[in-house]
């Protein structure tokens, strides 16, 4: 079939175009690949009250609360792990659950119970958790975690730990840590 | 059973097994250890990974959370409504129920796009009615308003929520079926499995049964072939029982037999020699000279008739003894009295009998003199018939050594006659037997005389010994063991006791006195004629007492000696006791 020369352009132009937009298209991001938006979500969320902690950790009859930047007082650092829920790798800046714990004077076999924003609870021991590698994440890829992605804080667990799949120990939102 | 046969067997029963019924074996073994380890891994592995069996990740599990999540959302927008809590806690409740909602589950789908398109559409009618009030709590004029717009949202999340629990089950179901399809599929495989290797097990015992079936049918056949042995050696030993039987019966009926022939014989004949000896006595000169030489002609055909009867009169007799007297009997008579018995035959071949032993020596055996006496008499008889005219017969007694140290008595009667043929040296002693030379030279005989003395012998503990060369002589030895009296074993006996106590007295004697003991015991012996034994013990006694020594172990060990020389000598005296 013969092209004629005055159909070449627009006919390329349309070509080209449509590489392009299949290109973005396939790229584009998905609802379960995103990022930065939980698409279940909604577009806000009020700030917190003022000089509300986002962490109380309480044992026996002390009572400790930390805000984001007492716990950026704790040693950090960055780890890539892979998210269970959303079945992806992601970096986390997280604070090692063993240093709250020895800065609490949380004993060993102390039970621990782990509570979330909407009350879940998940219980075992200092020691356990200590063993098996338990973090405390405070953000994510550099920025703060989301509410509706298990911010503000969350518990994590390295690839190598024995608790990397056993989710019920993967609290998030996390709000207050109690020695039973 | 033999021993080739016990070996056979042996051999036999051993289970065999070849190379590749090893390694059919061994790939049974390792096959069913390996599927059963592998089916156990498997199914550890489909426990573990199971999603309805952990938490968190099963969407059966996630939904539940998410039902939860939804009717507790729906409880604090009805509490915001209600102006109890704050729009920022009603928010964190809405924030949770959006990570729920982004949950991958196990099967790699958002829980979100599982759930009904109304139950998220009144999820986000309702955000919308949130976004349009101020943070904080809800002013009281606004709250009648809110609620109104909220209360179909509500009944729609809550209604939605309810659904969730129908989802939950469908697809927990749906696990359910998938895992027991799953589970059904991996038992037949299972079954399929085991049935295989069943019958490859089947095949193997089979195979090996098959094997050594013929080695069990070969022991049968061994057992089957030492059991006819053993039948046709039982019948064969019946049979030759009943022979004996028959033979024992045959020759006591013989001996009868030829006892009464021979009395019956010996009668008339006795009467017809005598006869002949008056018929002779009455013959005159002028009588027919024929007359007296049928005469002569009737006697010795008469005497050697009444020769042959006595003859197997006697040996009917010796086989019917089997025990003799046990006088003493002086052998050096019997042989002067057989000498003069046979000296008319001495002196009408001119034969010289040359006497070769000491006639100061005794010689004493034990039996009975008539048997010995004709013994001796049959063998001068035949030195003489053999030997030509004008020679001598050798004749010698001695003593010689038994292997117990005791004496047995040796009469010597050597002829220069015809000699025996090697060939007929063995049959000697078989009744009516006669060398090929003496028949050939017409040599008168009955063949018995041999036999007869060989009896005699072997009833008076004795034998005969034959020594012949044809053309040069023969020489014949009979041999006796030396008569011991009564009153000898009698003496013996009491040595021997004597010794006995003496060994047991050396053996208990305490060390003080074994010095005294053993002289006082070394007298007795020598009393009782044990030189060495005696000697022994005097000497230990005079050392002990000489030396006045101490060392225990060197007396306990003379001791010892002493008692093995003393068990010697009771030996020694024991065995002449029993010969």
């Amino acid at each position: 079939m013969k092209i004629s020369a005055k159909a070449r352009k627009p006919l390329g132009s349309a070509v080209f175009t449509a590489i392009i937009f299949t290109l973005i298209i396939t790229h584009l991001p998905t609802a379960t690949a995103s990022k930065d938006k939980n698409p279940y979500g909604t577009n806000t969320i009020d700030p917190a009250p003022a000089n509300t902690p986002i962490l109380t950790v309480v044992n026996g009859s002390i009572s400790k609360d930390y805000t984001l930047k007492d716990l950026q007082g704790f040693r950090m650092s960055n780890i890539s792990i892979y998210e269970p829920f959303l079945k992806k790798r992601q970096v986390f800046t997280v604070i090692s659950l063993s240093e709250i714990f020895s800065k609490n004077k949380i004993g060993k076999s102390a039970k621990v119970n782990t509570v979330a924003l909407n009350d879940y609870a998940y219980s075992n021991t200092a020691k356990n958790f200590t063993t098996n590698s338990a973090y405390l994440a405070i953000a994510r890829e550099g920025k703060a975690i989301p509410y509706d992605q298990g911010g503000p804080i969350r518990i994590v667990f390295s690839d190598k730990s024995k608790w990397a799949k056993n989710l019920d120990a993967w609290n998030w939102s996390i709000r207050k840590i109690i020695v039973k | 059973m033999s021993d080739s046969n016990v070996k056979k067997i042996t051999s036999l029963s051993k289970l065999e097994i070849s190379f590749w019924q090893k390694v059919l074996g061994a790939f049974l073994i390792v096959g069913l250890t390996a599927n059963g380890l592998i089916d156990f891994k498997s199914f550890q592995t489909s426990i573990k990974e199971s999603s309805i069996f952990s938490d968190g990740e099963s969407t059966a599990s996630s939904l539940m959370v998410l039902q939860r999540e939804s009717l507790v959302y729906v409880y604090r927008l009805s509490q915001w409504s209600y102006g109890e809590i704050s729009r920022f806690e009603l928010q964190i409740s809405r924030a949770l129920l959006a990570q729920r909602l982004s949950v991958v589950d196990s099967e790699g789908i958002v829980l979100g796009s599982r759930i009904d398109k109304r139950f998220l559409s009144h999820i986000q009618k309702s955000d919308a009615v949130v976004a349009s009030t101020l943070p904080g709590i809800l002013p009281e004029n606004l709250r009648e308003g809110v609620r109104s717009q909220l209360t179909p949202l509500i009944n729609g999340v809550t209604e939605g929520a309810r659904t969730l629990t129908a989802l939950y089950h469908k697809n927990l179901d749906a696990k359910i079926i998938l895992l027991a399809k799953e589970y059904q599929s991996e038992v037949t495989r299972s079954y399929y499995l085991l049935a295989l290797y069943f019958l490859i097990l089947m095949i193997f015992l089979a195979w090996i049964a098959r094997t050594n079936n013929r080695r069990y049918s070969e022991i049968i056949e061994v057992i089957g072939k030492e059991q006819e042995q053993i039948l046709s050696a039982k019948k064969e030993l019946e049979k030759a029982e009943i022979r004996n039987r028959e033979l024992i019966s045959l020759d006591e009926a013989k001996d009868l037999f030829v006892s009464t022939v021979n009395h019956e014989l010996r009668t008339p004949l006795t009467s017809i020699i005598g006869y002949v000896e008056l018929l002779k006595a009455q013959t005159t000169p002028d009588m027919d000279p024929s007359t007296a030489s049928y005469l002569e002609v009737l006697e010795r055909n008469s005497n050697i008739l009444l020769n042959l009867v006595e003859s197997m009169l006697s040996l009917s007799r010796m086989e019917s003894h089997s025990k003799i007297s046990e006088v003493r009997v002086d052998l050096a008579q019997v042989l002067e009295s057989a000498l003069f018995v046979l000296l008319p035959k001495f002196e009408e071949a001119n034969l010289r009998a040359v006497l070769l032993s000491s006639p100061e020596e005794t010689f004493y055996v034990q039996g009975d003199a008539g048997h010995l006496s004709q013994a001796v008499v049959n063998v001068l008889s035949n030195a003489a018939k053999f030997s030509p005219e004008n020679s001598e017969v050798k004749i010698s007694l001695s003593h010689s050594d038994r292997s117990d140290k005791s004496k047995n008595i040796r009469l010597e009667i050597q002829d220069f006659g015809i000699g025996i043929p090697k060939a007929d040296q063995k049959l000697l002693f078989t009744r009516f037997f006669r060398a090929k030379n003496a028949v050939d030279k017409q040599i008168q005989g009955t063949g018995l005389g041999l036999s007869i003395v060989e009896r005699i012998m072997s009833l008076h503990g004795g034998e005969i010994v034959v020594e012949s060369e044809e053309g040069i002589g023969t020489t014949i030895t009979l041999v006796l063991p030396e008569y011991i009296s009564a009153g000898d074993r009698m003496i013996s006996e009491r040595r021997i006791d004597v010794l006995r106590k003496a060994i047991v007295d050396l053996e208990e004697t305490t060390l003080s006195q074994l010095g005294i003991a053993t002289h006082e015991m070394g007298g007795a012996l020598g009393f009782y004629s044990f030189p060495e034994a005696s000697s022994s013990l005097l000497e230990f006694s005079r050392s002990l007492e000489l030396d006045g020594t101490s060392d225990v172990i060197a007396i306990e060990t003379q001791r010892a000696g002493l008692i093995a020389i003393l068990k010697s000598s009771l030996e020694t005296a024991e065995e002449m006791v029993s010969s």
